[in-house]
């Protein structure tokens, strides 16, 4: 953990002569107060709304990436996407911006990647690096792939803001995976009844990690510094993976830990581990990623990943250890990029309202094709899948959610709840927050 | 998930002491972030213009930093989307200050170099934790996107500056 003050100090030392002058603080009190409060100004949405219901049909018959798009969404979806028809060509791949729609909070943008010239784009692509200018990203998923005309359709969903309708961004990408491989119920050979004791350990310092997940981090993260199992103790493959090892196994403070290192070259690899018995319970673990140093020390960084498992030791002789593998055949990269002005969608149902949660007072919620968003105040506890949100259906159909996302902003709390595929916002009957019930019609 | 919290705040604001405790490190970062001198210092003035014209709606103090540093990168992120915005040639951007010819500083150069041909996104997450001495969760505040987003950053950015600088800078 040496490189942080170095890595500050040279540049600190080369741009030793970069300094502001001694007066600066007086020149910016004399602009200040020189200047008047700027304020933004009010967005037009509405006449953007209005704007974009006439002129979808016409647009959308002139650009044959839109047209191609209608075929492979439902007509009702598609017609609330602006079309864009953008293409942009490197390393003899094209991608085309197809489609394009915002709300208040979020924005989704389908595009589609086609290699002109060979067969890196198949239906496993994965953009690694891409992003959309003024948003940050939230998930990118291949929807269509034409096997004819090596063409993946996908669909970014992004967070936008309505301060982004009628304005220019920039859709890029930088880089994809493909030809992914999977090893799924890889047998890993570890005897569970003969796990070491009391291994050697050694200190992880859970605030200089990049990562982890599972049941037990929150609780791992707050005792700042843990115990793992002291690395490359152990050099034992996995059948068939030549990407990952398993480096160390041993009982720590009771807990079931296995280390894993990752050896390969790819630029995605990653896995999973379970413990698995023969009633097909599945145990999944907790997991920590870190380096080490030339030392042996633990750092940041992400050879190593501790799985740790949360079941009595008296239990183990009754699991197998598991685990699911992924890799990437190909990683290309080029530069992609198209501009356009991204409007907004066509409707939205907003409503007051005052429901009380744990910790937390929604005091608006508003329906978009985008889905569901809850805005108010307080201090939520965990993650917004805890509040239980569906759409009640003119038909008697139920939407639920399987994405959400939480901001805050200038001390309100914002929970966006996103569906598979835009909501039909005419048809929204009620919605259903935590057993509170919003009527529409 | 994504946390920017400014209530309000009543203390009066001491511009000095933030322009003391902050100007010389924005500075350097907007000339790393921007590549050019000049568009660096508009940026740290527009910054601190901001801080001043927007103290009140702040918190506390231990978030001052951060909420400077956030805009700092956005006003930095304007200035590369306006029109005017140039190529420049980083060489001759940091041979526009003055160094001299230890050792020392030539390594410093080849950092400064590889720091300032990172693209801007890689370049946010490293000057912001290796050189603001960001935590992971503060840099998620600063450039509004999740933790796990920094931290495959941070990764990908590392793996591109180990490239040029492993054994120097970086252990692993």
């Amino acid at each position: 953990m040496t490189e942080i003050p170095s890595i500050k100090n040279a540049i600190d030392a080369r741009l030793a002569p970069l300094k502001l002058s001694d007066d600066f603080a007086v020149i910016i009190q004399k602009q200040a107060n020189n200047t008047g409060t700027m304020k933004k100004p009010l967005t037009v949405a509405a006449l953007i709304c209005l704007c974009l219901l006439i002129s979808v049909p016409v647009m959308a018959a002139t650009i044959p990436g839109f047209n191609a798009l209608l075929s492979r969404v439902t007509p009702e979806i598609a017609q609330m996407l602006q079309p864009i028809g953008l293409v942009a060509e490197n390393n003899g791949i094209k991608m085309e911006v197809v489609a394009a729609m915002n709300d208040e909070d979020t924005a989704v943008v389908y595009l589609t990647m086609q290699d002109l010239t060979g067969n890196r784009i198949d239906k496993s692509i994965d953009l690694y690096d891409y992003s959309i200018t003024g948003m940050s990203m939230f998930t990118s998923q291949v929807v269509a792939y034409d096997e004819r005309t090596k063409t993946a359709t996908i669909r970014l969903l992004a967070n936008g803001g309505s301060e982004l309708n009628g304005k220019k961004i920039t859709v890029g990408v930088d880089s994809f995976l493909s030809a992914r491989h999977e090893y799924t119920d890889v047998k890993t050979g570890i005897d569970l009844t003969a796990i070491p004791k009391d291994p050697e350990k050694m200190l992880l310092d859970m605030n200089n990690i990049p990562g982890g997940g599972g049941d037990l981090f929150e609780t791992l993260r707050e005792k700042s510094i843990i115990q793992v199992l002291k690395n490359d103790q152990m050099n034992r493959p996995l059948p068939g993976i030549d990407f990952a090892q398993i480096s160390n196994v041993g009982l720590v403070d009771g807990r079931l830990h296995v280390q894993i290192k990752w050896t390969g070259t790819g630029i995605d690899d990653h896995g999973f581990l379970y413990l698995t018995n023969t009633a097909g319970e599945v145990i999944h673990p907790t997991n920590v990623s870190f380096g080490t140093d030339a030392y042996g020390n633990t750092q940041y960084g992400d050879k190593y990943e501790e799985n740790i498992f949360d079941i009595d030791a008296g239990q183990l002789d009754q699991f197998k250890l598991k685990g699911d593998f992924f890799t990437n055949g190909s990683y290309v990269q080029g530069k992609w990029r198209t501009t356009f002005k991204i409007a907004a969608v066509s409707q939205t149902k907003q409503a007051d309202c005052s429901i009380d949660l744990e910790n937390m007072k929604i005091k608006r919620v508003s329906i978009s094709p985008l889905g569901i968003t809850l805005l108010g105040s307080g201090q939520p506890e965990g993650p917004a899948d805890k509040i239980n949100v569906a759409v009640a259906m003119l038909d008697g159909s139920v939407r639920k959610f399987e994405s959400a996302a939480t901001y805050r902003d200038d001390g309100k709390i914002i929970i966006k709840y996103m569906p598979d595929s835009p909501l039909k916002v005419e048809d929204v009957r009620e919605l259903h927050i935590n057993g509170n019930v919003i009527k529409y019609k | 998930m994504f946390s920017i919290s400014v209530p309000d705040r009543n203390t009066p604001m001491d511009i000095s002491y933030l322009v003391a405790e902050y100007g010389d490190s924005l500075l350097r970062m907007c000339f790393l972030y921007l590549k050019d001198i000049h568009l660096a210092e508009d940026a740290v003035q527009d910054t601190f213009l901001k801080v001043y014209n927007n103290y009140s709606q702040f918190k506390s103090e231990s978030e001052i930093k951060t909420w400077i540093m956030r805009i700092a990168i956005n006003v930095c992120k304007n200035y590369r989307r306006s029109s005017w915005w140039k190529r420049v040639v980083i060489t001759e951007a940091l041979n526009e200050i003055p160094a001299d010819t230890s050792l020392e500083t030539q390594q410093d150069n080849t950092l400064v170099l590889e720091i300032m041909k990172l693209s801007p996104k890689y370049k946010e997450v490293i000057l912001l934790f290796y050189y603001q001495e960001l935590k992971i969760q503060e840099i998620s505040q600063v450039l509004n996107i999740p933790e796990s987003t920094v931290s495959t950053r941070l990764k990908r950015a590392r793996e591109q500056l180990g490239t040029k600088l492993k054994g120097w800078y970086f252990d692993d």
